[in-house]
């Protein structure tokens, strides 16, 4: 099959590398996933790297990606490498003509489910997925693509919640009643995949407690008792 | 007995009535007659309002109400959102403009003297000219994300109980943050 075949990558049609040290590779892909522009212009099509080897390419500005592997093999060569101790994922730019040729050798995936499925199980031991770090307060800029990404029925009321208030894994979960591990998964795809960004001071603390008394909260609930009785 | 009320937005043929009719289990009651307006293309449209309830736990009871679409009817927009606890917004794909569309509804829910949660669903996506489609995928790309959107298919219960489940955890996590506020 063509597309599991590593496509030959042609280092002279690279753009020219930067002078400066490159960002950590989470928070190059994040910059250019939210389309902050770089020094040297935007530059939208970027070659993934690890450890020499070609991963594939992105283009970020049409969010799709060819990989050079099968995509299960992929997606576990990037995982393993987003939790490596030593950093050894670069993002090389490319012209997009490049990008072109190999979106014709084989079929391109969309970026952000991609990216969504590689942080959801990232962390095996379910631990925040590097630069996050145990107590990250994590918010999201906007609501996710739930049209195009898998998910779990919790992750709305994780979103509803992150799309209004800042908080740690800790909180978010205690808050919602969600495993930990769960939550911690959702922080690490939402992050890799530009959805959310840290907030290191968060307006004010949220906890538990007074949730039970407020009555959006009781509809909520006794609407889960519905759903779960119409899918029985 | 506490009731609760959830309000169906969107234009005509968006899917409101069907989406009621699917929440209330096929019992709701409806005020469809015979469209005669020629520039819809729908052999029925609704007069006055849809309405459903469905039993929560309790004795509670959950009210949905769906607006009739029409802007000429706009003033019982208002009527209707009063003391709700969410709404929904339809949104037709193979209708005009997705932003167009949503504009009148969108404006209807911030006059609501309290934020209320919102999920916009977008209903006739396979149906949609490829001209449409392609303007609602460029809306959808060009939209910000502060609401969360939802493709739907208002005849498929479990496409519609996703709606639910997304508008539901919004008024949650709203009464959540508001408890600290």
């Amino acid at each position: 099959m063509s597309r599991c075949r590593p496509a030959p990558f042609d280092a002279c049609t690279a753009l020219p590398s930067m002078a400066m040290v490159p960002p950590p590779f989470v928070e190059d892909l994040r910059r250019r996933l939210t389309g902050e522009r770089r020094q040297h212009g935007p530059v939208h099509c970027v070659a993934i790297i690890c450890n020499g080897k070609l991963l594939g390419w992105l283009d970020t500005e049409q969010s799709q990606a060819v990989l050079a592997e099968p995509s299960a093999v992929s997606l576990a060569m990037l995982q393993a490498a987003l939790v490596d101790a030593v950093p050894r994922l670069e993002l090389l730019p490319i012209a997009r003509a490049l990008f072109d040729v190999q979106a014709r050798r084989a079929r391109p995936v969309a970026l952000r489910p991609l990216l969504w499925q590689v942080g959801l199980g990232a962390c095996a031991d379910h631990a925040p997925l590097p630069p996050l770090r145990r107590d990250s307060c994590v918010k999201l800029g906007r609501w996710p693509d739930f049209r195009v990404l898998a998910h779990r029925h919790d992750d709305f009321r994780i979103c509803a919640l992150l799309i209004q208030h800042a908080l740690d894994v800790d909180a978010c979960s205690s808050i919602l009643g969600v495993p930990r591990e769960e939550v911690q998964a959702f922080f690490n795809a939402a992050y890799l995949s530009g959805y959310a960004h840290t907030d290191t001071d968060p307006a004010a603390r949220l906890t538990a407690a007074p949730a039970a008394r407020a009555g959006g909260n009781a509809l909520a609930r006794m609407w889960r008792d519905v759903r779960n009785r119409w899918s029985r | 007995m506490r009731e609760y009320k959830i309000v169906v937005l969107g234009e005509m043929g968006a899917g409101k009535s069907t989406l009621v009719q699917a929440l209330a289990q096929g019992r709701a009651v409806s005020t469809e007659v015979r469209n005669t307006d020629p520039s819809a293309d729908k052999p029925f449209t609704t007069v006055a309002l849809d309405y459903g309830d469905i039993d929560l736990p309790g004795g509670d009871r959950l009210r949905l109400y769906g607006t009739p679409g029409q802007i000429r009817f706009d003033f019982l927009w208002p009527i209707l959102l009063e003391g709700a606890s969410g709404a929904i917004v339809l949104v037709n794909a193979d209708a005009g403009p997705p932003d167009q569309q949503i504009r009148p509804y969108l404006d209807a829910v911030d006059r609501h003297p309290a934020p209320l949660p919102v999920v916009m669903g977008i209903t006739r996506m396979d149906d949609a000219s490829p001209t449409r489609r392609a303007a609602c995928e460029q809306w959808l790309e060009r939209d910000e994300g502060q609401l969360p959107i939802v493709m739907v298919d208002p005849r498929d219960p479990m496409q519609v109980l996703t709606v639910m489940d997304v508008l539901m955890s919004q008024i949650e996590c709203q009464a959540l943050v508001a408890c600290h506020e």
